[in-house]
């Protein structure tokens, strides 16, 4: 119940956020411009979706050897392999490392793994501090907001609002010119860079037979904290491992495209392991974690196995017309938009995180922007019933009355549904009852809150006639 | 660090464990997938269609021959002002050629030179080959190629003999090859430019923590 009131709370308050919907849709409308445009380089954009969506599913039938070969071949490559079942287990063997070297600072490149398992207050009660060093995670990083969007960290601010938050937490003078505000946030990182001790990553896509992690960015704070520290410690779902570097090349020239509009992105950095023999840089040590916090359990699942395809690219809630309008925020997830509707209640508490099912319209949009064909809308849909399902035991009926109420309704329409007279009946004469829905329809619920928003509809006395003309209904 | 290690394998064995119950899609059979460059819009020549999309990734573009090299070099040094040089070992330039203030090879350890690699304004990289349909460069580490020499400075010049463009990314990562000790390169980095940024307000702006500005000779 309170997680109920607190969702909707978010919805309202990003909605009325005039600021924040304004950026978010002008970035959004870029993307979307600009994937008209990158599109053109493809002869057969559909053929290399079939392959990426057999890459990865080549990938999850065979996990388990996979993990087995990459943990071997990494391990021979020189890194340190280890597996972490749930959020404690990855923070906790990131603590060791830190413990291990002695470090009060850490510097990572973006990361939406490390915000799945919420590692900066882990750290930060510890007495460690996680600096963010993307420019669009560091303005996050210092409102101390989560990422409003899984790849444009702050796309929910302008450049003036970014001058003042700079201006306000990095005691530099106030800008609003983006190179100045780049200028900013390089000179800022360049300190801790230069002397780091310990860098974090998140991964891209994991080789299992080279033993590789690859990487993809644009400003090269990833390279930066891959390469500039002593220790290298990469956080990496299960899901994220492929056969082989060919394998991986196939997401590689899908993922750009999907995600900002992006044909080639700046860099695909491949990681094999710490400093060779003979070598002048690179860190010493390269940990790779391994973590599972309920893919194995979603991989288990014959409806929502799918889901673990994803590439974390983004194009679903950059299409989103759900997204676009309220923001990644009012998701109160890590990961919003149509997939983090999906994995958010398979990976956390189902009945918890029910409240994301009701973000989606079913447009389908979002299907046919995945690059790896994953059916969001029908895995939506599948959770609702099962939310429904999961709902009807007593000890997690949020609100019994409204639960008893629904069922009632329901059970009545079933029966008008089934039987033509009562039917037609119910169809011819409902007009008559159109004074009190007008009448009463905007103070008595379910139409109350409906018709916040909207204008309540006139039932006419043709509504029969006008529901057979519906698109998409069959009247047998 | 036994304690991480407890953790490490009471999890892999939870993980794998849990994995024995992973559903499999009934008659899925993988299959030989093509090089997914058959999905490109290219032209006949190589060259060309990596020259079209280097400059598009924004790579500043010096098509020369080998003989001018040192000059085109010295020419791009004078422009943009740059005040040092770091260069790696082994570099098939003659160095003493070049002109600029100060010229630094990077032959040692960065822990002992690491205000000056993050302190020089302009470095010099080889690259291993070049992929035509992206219009990126592959460059690998080694003790020749340390992985700081592309990434920290501002500046940053690169050379491909033009034999080395291959035409795609697979066929690129096939040229890269295992080392004596049978490992392959610690690090293996693609190229597209310069390293840019767009999370203000999607504007894109060059020079974040990488290069601002690379100039690719193409010889």
């Amino acid at each position: 119940m309170e997680k109920a009131v607190s969702h909707r709370q978010a919805v309202h308050a990003n909605l009325s956020n005039p600021s924040m919907r304004a950026a978010l849709r002008q970035s959004l409308h870029l993307i979307w411009q600009g994937r008209q445009k990158t599109l053109q380089h493809f002869t057969a954009w559909e053929k290399l979706r079939d392959e990426a969506y057999a890459v990865k599913q080549y990938a999850l039938e065979h996990l388990p050897q996979l993990l087995e070969q990459f943990e071997k071949q990494a391990r021979k490559n020189g890194m340190q392999v280890h597996y972490a079942s749930n959020v404690a287990d990855a923070c906790a063997t990131v603590y060791d490392i830190i413990k291990a070297h002695d470090v009060k600072l850490v510097v990572k490149g973006k990361s939406m793994v490390s915000e799945e398992i919420e590692l900066g207050a882990y750290l930060k009660a510890r007495g460690v501090e996680l600096k963010a060093s993307d420019v669009g995670d560091l303005v996050v990083y210092l409102t101390g907001e989560p990422p409003v969007h899984i790849l444009g960290p702050a796309m929910h601010y302008d450049r003036y609002q970014i001058g003042r938050i700079f201006a306000k937490h990095l005691h530099v003078p106030e800008e609003h010119d983006v190179h100045k505000l780049n200028a900013i946030a390089r000179n800022n990182l360049r300190q801790d860079f230069y002397g780091l001790k310990l860098g974090l990553s998140g991964v891209n896509f994991a080789a299992a037979k080279e033993g590789a992690l690859w990487l993809i960015e644009n400003e090269g704070n990833g390279r930066m904290c891959t390469t500039a520290p002593d220790v290298h410690v990469a956080i990496c779902g299960i899901e994220k491992l492929t056969a082989s570097l060919d394998d991986a090349a196939v997401l590689a020239q899908i993922v750009g495209p999907s995600a900002n509009a992006q044909y080639s992105p700046a860099y695909g950095n491949i990681i094999t392991g710490p400093r060779r023999v003979g070598e002048l840089d690179g860190p010493r040590e390269v940990h790779v974690i391994l973590l599972d916090n309920g893919r194995s359990q979603m991989l288990a699942d014959p409806d929502f196995y799918a889901a673990l395809r994803c590439i974390r690219c983004s194009a679903c809630m950059n299409m989103c017309p759900v997204f676009d309008k309220i923001g990644g925020h009012a998701y109160l997830t890590t990961y919003p938009g149509p997939i983090g509707t999906v994995i958010s209640p398979l990976m956390d508490n189902f009945i918890r995180q029910g409240h994301l099912l009701s973000l989606c319209s079913q447009c389908k949009r979002c299907a046919q922007m995945c690059p790896v064909k994953i059916p969001l809308p029908q895995l939506i849909l599948k959770l609702r019933a099962r939310l429904n399902q999961e709902s009807e035991h007593p000890t997690v009926t949020p609100q019994p009355f409204r639960r008893r109420a629904q069922k009632i309704i329901f059970k009545l329409f079933t029966k008008a549904a089934v039987n033509p007279t009562l039917w037609h009946t119910l169809m011819n004469k409902s007009y008559a009852a159109n004074f009190l829905l007008q009448l009463f329809g905007k103070f008595v619920p379910p139409t109350a809150t409906w018709s916040r928003y909207r204008q309540l509809p006139q039932l006419s006395n043709k509504l029969e006639r006008e529901l057979t003309q519906l698109k998409g209904i069959t009247i047998e | 660090m036994s304690e991480i290690d407890a953790i490490s394998s009471r999890s892999r064995q939870e993980i794998f464990a849990r994995l024995k119950k992973a559903y499999h899609i009934p008659g899925f059979t993988p299959e030989k997938l093509p090089d997914p460059v058959q999905y490109i819009r290219m032209g006949d020549d190589l060259l060309e269609d990596f020259c079209t999309n280097a400059q598009a990734n924004m790579f500043v573009l010096h098509r020369c021959i080998k003989e001018n090299l040192t000059a085109k070099i010295n020419a791009i040094l004078k422009e943009e002002g740059a005040k040092s040089l770091l260069y790696p070992q082994g570099l098939s330039l003659d160095v003493t050629k070049l002109e600029v203030k100060d010229k630094l090879c990077y032959d040692q350890p960065i822990e002992n030179i690491r205000a000056e690699v993050f302190d020089a304004t302009a470095g010099i990289v080889c690259c291993q080959c070049a992929v035509a349909s992206h219009g990126a460069v592959l460059v690998s580490s080694g003790p020749q190629q340390p992985r700081l020499l592309s990434l920290a400075v501002p500046l940053c010049i690169m050379l491909l003999p033009k034999e080395r463009i291959v035409k795609s990314i697979c066929e690129a990562l096939s040229q890269v090859q295992v080392r004596p000790d049978g490992k392959l390169p610690a690090n293996i980095v693609f190229i597209s430019g310069p390293s840019r940024t767009s999370d203000i307000e999607l504007k894109t702006v060059y020079g974040v923590h990488g290069p601002q500005q690379v100039h690719l000779m193409v010889f």
